[in-house]
């Protein structure tokens, strides 16, 4: 809306001059130069302390993959199933943007070992590092521009209406005939030129060298560090909202610094609680418990599963008669028969549980929507890489693969087999060289921005709703 | 003095800016209670119906020896929950609300909530301490960053000054009435949200933690109101007075803590997990490569076991099992040593770093009063271990009885927690708040006394 009312024929120009004359004070304001000072003191921390954790999670998700390639390829002869038990130790590569915001990963596993039977979850998590308080203890540049920069926002704007009122100069302006929509459009425009200087230009050249330093250049930090600036706009104009409101400058700060503790440090915690309240997960062990129970189940050589195989075997090779060696082994088509019905029982129990968790998320994103703090740090983890549904995906492209792994051991012992744990005593595993091995891990971008759409439109939503509040106050004030 | 303080406690109450913050402050203390309250009683049903999966499958075991169920199958225990859990529910998503037992490794603990379920991570869970540490500081900065830095700025602190006629009364006096106006926000509103939270969670009401809760109230509000009216009393204005509080708060409330917990991140990384996995690997190969050796050494260790004395087939090979099976535990041990060594180091060190401020101070005192400290997860782990040993002694019984069938479930070992007793660190926390409240009166009142109630050039 700015960029069209500056070029307006009628408003234009009283537009123009009231915006270079708001970009003169930001840039003469020294409070506008100690804030950037503290954001790129408070960025640099921010940017140090993300990168050296990024590098040493990616540095040891590329010894893993290392060690799980290597460590499958070189193991002890033994039968098929045994080694389809061992497994293939696999590792979640870190988000794209994790160096950015690590989002949820903290509390995410990172490696398993894949079992043949059973769905293992990710080992590794970090929960005894999460700690009370915004972002559960880590410090990154997603954390420090959805929660901490706000209140910079409000150092820096709480006075830019009540200011004018106490001296006095507002009266000035409404003698002179100002016009509500300019000035409206200028109070913005010169806040947001403040916040540029004093908090997005340090943030910026922290993103920039972090990007460079990990060599990212993509769309991804573009469109992250797009969303965080989205963010700032509508905390500018929440601010000039307040100023535009309270009656001293005094009040405007104090409501200022009450409203952002309440939106930042209040709102987003109740959401999240009580999300966990209202929605709780189903318990962990209880699933556990089931898929171990599945898992036996494909152990278990019951009568009927060996019919059921015959069957199959039958339908496979249908010029076997039924008498006779079979030409597959049995006990591998019943196992094969059985790990297909646990690994159905199993995705549907997995769907039902992030379902669950998919609600609790729903839940507290609904709540967090109250808050643009709440809604940044939803969209910035989204971009990020770093949320739950990006981090679920890396699990389920491992689970695929195991399945996939079961199958293909189930079917090499069925059809090349010859029964019996012994006969593979000698045989080493590097023969399967038709093996399936784990495909790298890699969500689209498009995942991402689906998944931060939301976010980014009520975000906007919101900055519209509030401007246009800003714009019918100021209205009012000029009467 | 009396004189002075009844009035600025009339004062204090009497001010539209106190009431809204008293009214917002009790509404989100009790918000905060509650929430608490039932997200304690969401982690205590997701570790009973753990243990009661758990046990229905034993139950359910027709054919299985108690061999095979104790090592074959999970034995699920429950952490458990503590009288007045609620306080630090956010803690407790970081906590497993169960174990997994095996006689043949040490308990695995259970993912725990924030691992399941990460996304309320993102955004934190409220409970009491979370309001005591980061929104009560900054109702008492809102309320009392004024209390004399404007009158100075005004000009009129030389005429409070003089009925006084000590500096440190008005100091006191002013302290005073902040105080009282903090204590009615918050302490009134924890007690009912006390009671209400534990009944929520389904947890008793301990008279004695209530209290001590009560003593940490009141000294962390007494804190709160001398720092900031020391700190108004410090400045010449009441914007630098603003500016410092909020600081301080900034600083020791949010910037100390997640610094903190970044260094202790970085001084304990995550030991590599290659050798555990191959610990995990060369344990695992007990049972798929049972070695003679082993049983032997075994056997020499706890004759009653040997093979060889058993009643037929079924239970000698039961017997060998068992013997492997310490061998088995002592290696997947190994395996973890480095985890775990790195893990107790990591509490450890949070522990002492949550003495460098006192908002980190009351929240640590506060998760102890709770039963959701950092050294819970290790105190679990040791019940648990006590407990798994336990369950090998129980198996070993029955093993050298050469029972092939274990039918009676109810008789299957539980899994007890009593409430941790409470430490010294609650009763440390509220004195050294009262040693604080009292230096920072001082200083305010070295202030006044040496300083000159004059305003500044620029406002005069």
């Amino acid at each position: 809306m700015v960029p069209f009312l500056l070029v307006a024929p009628r408003v234009g120009p009283v537009l123009r001059a009231l915006l270079l004359k708001e970009l003169r004070l930001a840039v003469r304001s020294r409070r506008v130069w100690w804030v950037a000072l503290v954001m790129a003191f408070l960025g640099a921390i921010a940017s140090v302390a993300g990168g050296v954790r990024h590098a040493s999670e990616r540095a040891l998700h590329e010894k893993l993959t290392e060690y799980g390639a290597r460590s499958f390829g070189q193991q002890r002869p033994d039968h098929p199933h045994s080694i389809a038990h061992n497994g293939y130790v696999v590792s979640r590569p870190p988000a794209p943007l994790g160096f950015l915001d690590a989002g949820v990963q903290p509390a995410y596993g990172r490696w398993l070992r894949l079992d043949a039977h059973q769905t293992r979850p990710l080992a590794g998590a970090r929960t005894v590092d999460l700690a009370r308080g915004p972002g559960a203890g880590r410090f990154d540049l997603g954390l420090l521009l959805a929660v901490f920069a706000p209140l910079m926002v409000v150092l820096l704007g709480h006075d830019q209406i009540a200011r004018e009122r106490t001296r006095g100069t507002w009266a000035m302006m409404r003698s002179a005939g100002l016009r509500a929509g300019p000035l409206t459009a200028s109070k913005v425009a010169g806040l947001f030129a403040r916040v540029a200087l004093a908090v997005l230009l340090p943030a910026l050249v922290c993103v920039v060298l972090l990007v460079a330093d990990f060599r990212s250049f993509e769309l991804r930090p573009v469109l992250w560090f797009g969303g965080h600036v989205l963010a700032m706009f509508v905390w500018c104009v929440v601010v000039l909202l307040l100023s535009a409101l309270a009656p001293t400058e005094q009040a405007a700060l104090l409501f200022g610094v009450a409203l952002w503790a309440t939106l930042a440090l209040f709102v987003p915690p109740l959401a999240g609680g009580l999300a966990r309240a209202v929605a709780p997960v189903p318990p962990p062990g209880e699933a556990m418990v089931a898929a171990a129970a599945w898992a036996d189940s494909a152990h278990a050589q019951t009568e009927k599963l060996r019919v059921a195989a015959l069957e199959d075997i039958r339908r496979r090779h249908p010029e076997w008669d039924g008498t006779g060696d079979a030409p597959e082994v049995v006990d591998a088509v019943m196992l094969r028969l059985a790990d297909a019905k646990a690994s159905s029982k199993m995705l549907d129990l997995l769907e039902r549980m992030d379902r669950e968790a998919d609600r609790q998320e729903r839940l507290a994103a609904s709540f967090a929507t109250f808050s643009p703090t709440g809604l940044a740090s939803l969209l910035s983890s989204g971009l990020a890489g770093s949320d739950l549904p990006h981090l679920r995906a890396s699990f389920r492209h491992f689970e695929r693969y195991r399945v996939e792994l079961m199958a293909w051991f189930n079917e090499w012992w069925a059809e090349q087999g010859s029964g019996g744990f012994d006969a593979y005593d000698q045989t080493r595993f590097d023969d399967f060289d038709d093996v399936p091995r784990p495909p790298p891990f890699w969500v689209p971008l498009a995942f991402a921005v689906r998944r931060a759409a939301l976010p980014a439109g009520l975000l906007a939503l919101a900055g519209g709703l509030v401007a246009a509040a800003l714009g019918w106050v100021i209205r009012r004030r000029l009467g | 003095m009396t004189g002075p303080v009844a009035l600025e406690i009339r004062r204090a109450l009497r001010a539209p800016r106190s009431r809204w913050t008293i009214g917002a402050l009790a509404a989100a203390t009790l918000a905060a209670c509650l929430v608490g309250g039932a997200v304690a009683r969401v982690h205590r049903r997701a570790g009973q119906r753990d243990v009661q999966a758990s046990r229905r499958r034993i139950a359910a075991s027709r054919d299985r020896s108690a061999f095979e169920l104790a090592a074959w199958q999970d034995t699920l225990i429950a952490r458990g929950i503590g009288p007045l859990s609620f306080l630090a529910a956010s803690e407790m998503a970081s906590l497993p609300d169960a174990a997994v037992v095996r006689i043949y490794e040490p308990p695995t603990m259970v993912p725990a909530l924030a691992e399941r379920s990460p996304a309320a991570t993102l955004l934190g869970t409220l409970d009491l301490v979370w309001v005591l540490t980061l929104l009560l500081p900054l109702g008492a900065i809102g309320l009392g960053y004024d209390a004399i830095s404007r009158d100075r700025a005004v000009g009129t602190l030389a005429m409070m000054l003089v009925p006084a006629r000590r500096p440190g009364r008005l100091v006191v006096a002013r302290t005073v009435g902040l105080f009282i106006v903090l204590l009615l926000a918050v302490v009134p509103a924890a007690l009912a949200g006390a009671f209400a939270g534990s009944r929520l969670a389904g947890t008793g009401i301990d008279p004695f933690r209530l209290a001590i809760l009560t003593l940490l109230l009141v000294t962390w509000c007494l804190l709160l109101a001398s720092a900031v009216v020391g700190v108004s009393a410090l400045t010449d204005r009441p914007a630098s007075s603003l500016a410092l509080a909020a600081g301080g708060w900034l600083l020791l409330s949010v910037a100390v803590p997640l610094a903190v917990n970044n260094v202790v991140q970085l001084a304990y990384p995550p030991p590599d997990p290659r050798p555990g996995l191959q610990g995990e690997q060369a344990a695992a190969e007990v049972f798929n490569r049972p070695s003679e050796s082993i049983v032997e050494t075994e056997v020499e260790r706890d004759p009653r076991f040997d093979p060889d004395f058993a009643a037929d087939a079924a239970t000698s090979q039961m017997r060998y099992y068992f013997l492997l099976s310490r061998e088995r535990y002592r290696r997947a041990k190994g395996a973890r040593h480095a985890a775990d060594r790195a893990l107790t180091r990591r509490v450890e060190l949070a522990e002492i770093a949550s003495l460098l401020t006192p908002p980190s101070v009351l929240s640590a005192a506060l998760s102890d009063l709770a039963g959701a400290g950092p050294s819970e997860r290790i105190s679990f782990a040791e019940d648990a271990e006590a407990y798994r040993a336990g369950l090998e002694r129980f198996v070993g019984e029955r093993v050298l009885a050469d029972e092939p069938v274990f039918s009676d479930a109810n008789v299957w070992p539980t899994f007890e927690r009593s409430p941790a007793a409470i430490g010294r660190r609650p009763a440390v926390a509220a004195l050294l708040f009262v040693l604080l409240s009292l230096g920072c009166a001082f200083a305010g009142g070295l202030r006044l006394a040496r300083g000159s109630p004059a305003p500044t050039k620029e406002d005069s």
